[in-house]
C-alpha cells in the first residue's frame, strides 16, 4: 500500500471512530434523559389523578386544582384506575387486555413498572389510600420529544457526520501530500543521480526535522561513495602521466645506446642514467601507491587525532618525489603555540591525498616557480592556505571548477583528467570543513582549506 | 612593564603584515606589548549624527571578516606576547591633535608602511602617515610591497596576504 493512502486511512480511522463514538454517546445519553424524565411527568400525573378520584371524588381541591393549572396535557393521554384490586384475579380483567403481561406482573409484584411500545409510554403503580386499600393506577401518553426531537438530533448528527467525513477525507488527504511530499522530491533527486553524476547532492531544506537529516545522511553517504570512487580514477590518472615520462627516457636511453657498438665508459653513463630514472620511477610508484592506498585496504575512513603541521610535512615530500622540479616553501611563522590546536579529527590517509592534490595542482600549474604552504589557526579553524603562481584559472570558469573532468580553457599544455579537486573538495566535505579558491589569470592561485579543530585534551 | 605600539591600519589583511613583523622584531625581549591599529576618520559633522554616534558601531562596519579572522589568527600566535590589542579611530585635524593622541595613549613607537599606499575604506576616511611622519616617534618603516611574494595584484583582504612574505619565514 502507498504511504499516502496509509496515512489517509489511519486519519480516517481515527477521526471517525472518535466522532461516531461522540455522537453515539451524545445520542444514548439524550434519549435515556428524555425517557427517565417522560416517566417522572408520567409519574406525577398518576398520583395526581389517583389522588383526585380515589381520595375525595367530590371535592374540588387544591390537587386537582394543581393538576388543571400547572400540569400541561399530553398527547394521548389516558389512565385506567382499578379500584380496590385484587392480587392474583386482576389480570383476568378485561380491561388490561392493552398493557403487556410482563409490565403488569412487575407492577403487581414490585409496586411500579413502566414499558412503552411504540411511542406510547406506560406507567403503573399499585396507589395506596389512607384506608388501606390498594389500586392500581395506569396512566399512559404519547412521548412527543421522542418522538419529534430524538429523530431531530438523529438527524443532525448523521448529516454532521457526513460532513465531518468529508471534512477528514480533504483534510487527511492533504495532510498525507505535505508529509509526504518532500519525501517525494528526495526519491526523485536521489533517482537522478547515477555512477555518471555522483557529484550531484541532494537540496538540504533549511527545517531542522527528519527530512534534512535524511538528505543530509544521503549527502554525506554520496560524499564518501564519490571519493572512494575518485580515489581510484585519481591514482590511474597520475600513474598514467607521471609514470610515462621516465619509462620514456628509460626506453629512449637504452635504444640510443644499442643503435651501435660503443665504448665501455659510453655504457657507463648511460646506465647510470637509466638507473636514475628508474629509481625516480620507483619513488614516484611508491608515493602515487601510497596516495592511493585510502581506496584499498579495508579499514579506511576510520578517524583519529592529525596533526596539520606534520601532514603538510608527509605531503611536501611525497609531492616532491611526484613532481621532482618544483620548490615547495613552508611559511609555519604563524603557528600557535599550543600543539593542540593544531589537530584535526580526521582521516589522515584521505587528508593526506586531498592535500597532495591540491598541491600537485599547484605544482604542476606554476611551471617550476615556488609554491607556498602556509598553516594558522583562527578559533578553532585550522587554515591551510596554499598559493601558487601559476597559470590560474580564467574567472568565468571558476564555477566549474570542481565538477568532475572539469578543466579550465587554459590548461592544454598540461595533462590531466580533472579528478583531483572534486575528489580533495569531497575529502574536505566529509571532514566537516570548507575549500575556498580564489584566482586571478596568469598571476596564481590561492586554495584556502578550513578544517575544524578537533576536541582533544592534553 | 609594557610597551605600547601605535600602527596604521587601512582594514585589509595586507597592512596587519605591519603588526606581524612588529610582533616578530619584539619577539625576544621580555617586554609586553600594547597594540593599537589606528584609521583616521572623520567625526560627522551634523548635530544629530554626532548625537548618535558609536565608536563601535563604527568600527564593525569598517572591519570585514577576513581582517577580523587575521586579528584572531595574530593573536592565537602571538598569545603570550600581547597584552591587548585594540582598534581605535583617530579623528584629529592637526598634527598637534595627533601628539595629543599619542601623549594620552603613551606610544613608545610607530611602525608604518614605507612605500604602500594605505588604502581610504571609507569616504571619510583620511591618510594617517604624514602625521606620523611628523612626529618625533621612533618610527620603523616596513617595505610592505617587497615583502609580498607576488607583488601588488593580490586581493589585499585575503587570509592569504597575511603569509607568505619573504625575508620572515622563520620559527
Amino acid at each position: 500500500m502507498k504511504l499516502q493512502n496509509k496515512i489517509v486511512y489511519i486519519l480516517l480511522t481515527a477521526f471517525l471512530g472518535y466522532t461516531l463514538l461522540f455522537s453515539g454517546f451524545i445520542y444514548y445519553s439524550i434519549s435515556h434523559f428524555s425517557f427517565v424524565d417522560f416517566y417522572k411527568r408520567l409519574e406525577i400525573r398518576a398520583i395526581a389523578t389517583a389522588k383526585i378520584e380515589l381520595e375525595n371524588p367530590n371535592e374540588n381541591n387544591v390537587v386537582q386544582q394543581l393538576r388543571q393549572e400547572y400540569l400541561e396535557v399530553l398527547p394521548n393521554e389516558s389512565h385506567l384506575i382499578l379500584e380496590n384490586v385484587d392480587k392474583s384475579g386482576v389480570l383476568d380483567d378485561p380491561r388490561l387486555e392493552l398493557y403487556s403481561d410482563s409490565f403488569l406482573k412487575t407492577v403487581l409484584a414490585e409496586g411500579i413498572a413502566t414499558y412503552n411500545s411504540q411511542n406510547t409510554f406506560v406507567y403503573g403503580t399499585l396507589y395506596q389510600t389512607p384506608d388501606g386499600r390498594e389500586h392500581l393506577v395506569i396512566f399512559s401518553a404519547e412521548n412527543y420529544f421522542a418522538t419529534h426531537h430524538l429523530a431531530y438530533l438523529r438527524n443532525l448528527i448523521f448529516t454532521s457526520l457526513a460532513i465531518a467525513f468529508l471534512l477528514i477525507v480533504v483534510f487527511s488527504v492533504m495532510f498525507s501530500r505535505k508529509i509526504i511530499e518532500p519525501i517525494q522530491n528526495i526519491i526523485k533527486k536521489t533517482k537522478k543521480i547515477g555512477l555518471e553524476n555522483l557529484h550531484m547532492r541532494l537540496e538540504v531544506p533549511s527545517s531542522n526535522d527528519a527530512i534534512r537529516e535524511l538528505s543530509q545522511t544521503f549527502n554525506d553517504m554520496l560524499n564518501r561513495l564519490e571519493t572512494s570512487f575518485e580515489t581510484q580514477k585519481n591514482f590511474i590518472s597520475n600513474a598514467s602521466h607521471e609514470l610515462n615520462t621516465p619509462l620514456t627516457a628509460i626506453i629512449g636511453e637504452a635504444d640510443v645506446t644499442l643503435s651501435k657498438l660503443r665504448q665501455p665508459q659510453e655504457y657507463i653513463e648511460s646506465i647510470k642514467a637509466i638507473l636514475e630514472d628508474a629509481e625516480k620511477l620507483q619513488r614516484k610508484t611508491q608515493a602515487l601507491l601510497l596516495l592511493a592506498e585510502t581506496g584499498f585496504d579495508g579499514k579506511r575512513q576510520k578517524f583519529g587525532k592529525v596533526r596539520m603541521d606534520q601532514l603538510i610535512l608527509d605531503v611536501k615530500e611525497t609531492v616532491e618525489k611526484i613532481q621532482t622540479k618544483t620548490k615547495i616553501c613552508l611559511d609555519f611563522s604563524l603557528l600557535p603555540e599550543s600543539p593542540l590546536l593544531l589537530k584535526v579529527m580526521g582521516n589522515e590517509p584521505l587528508l593526506h591525498l586531498a592535500l597532495s592534490n591540491i598541491v600537485l595542482n599547484a605544482c604542476k600549474y606554476s611551471d617550476g616557480k615556488p609554491v607556498n604552504i602556509a598553516l594558522g589557526v583562527v578559533e578553532g579553524m585550522i587554515i591551510v592556505i596554499v598559493k601558487d603562481s601559476g597559470i590560474g584559472i580564467p574567472p568565468d570558469e571558476m564555477e566549474y571548477i570542481f565538477d568532475p573532468y572539469f578543466r579550465a580553457s587554459n590548461t592544454k599544455n598540461h595533462e590531466g583528467y580533472g579528478i583531483g579537486l572534486p575528489l580533495a573538495r569531497n575529502i574536505i566535505r566529509i571532514h566537516d570543513g570548507e575549500l575556498r579558491i580564489s584566482s586571478v589569470l596568469n598571476e596564481g592561485t590561492t586554495v584556502e582549506i578550513r578544517l575544524p579543530r578537533g576536541n582533544f585534551q592534553l | 612593564m609594557a610597551k605600547t605600539i601605535l600602527i596604521p591600519t587601512d582594514f585589509t589583511v595586507r597592512s596587519l603584515n605591519l603588526v606581524k613583523i612588529a610582533l616578530q622584531k619584539n619577539y625576544q625581549s621580555q617586554e609586553k606589548l600594547r597594540i593599537i591599529l589606528v584609521h583616521g576618520i572623520m567625526a560627522p559633522t551634523s548635530i544629530t549624527e554626532l548625537l548618535f554616534y558609536s565608536k563601535a558601531k563604527e568600527l564593525e562596519e569598517l572591519e570585514n571578516a577576513e581582517f577580523q579572522a587575521s586579528c584572531k589568527l595574530l593573536l592565537g600566535k602571538f598569545d603570550e606576547k600581547i597584552e591587548r590589542m585594540t582598534i581605535d579611530l583617530f579623528s584629529g585635524f592637526n598634527q598637534s591633535a595627533f601628539e595629543n593622541y599619542l601623549d594620552a595613549n603613551h606610544v613608545d613607537e610607530a611602525y608604518i608602511p614605507a612605500n604602500y599606499k594605505l588604502k581610504l575604506t571609507s569616504r571619510s576616511s583620511f591618510d594617517l602617515i604624514p602625521f606620523f611622519s611628523k612626529s618625533k616617534l621612533p618610527l620603523t618603516r616596513i617595505d610592505l610591497e617587497g615583502l609580498s611574494s607576488s607583488a601588488s595584484e593580490e586581493r589585499e583582504d585575503a587570509l592569504a596576504a597575511l603569509f607568505f612574505t619573504q625575508g620572515q619565514i622563520a620559527r
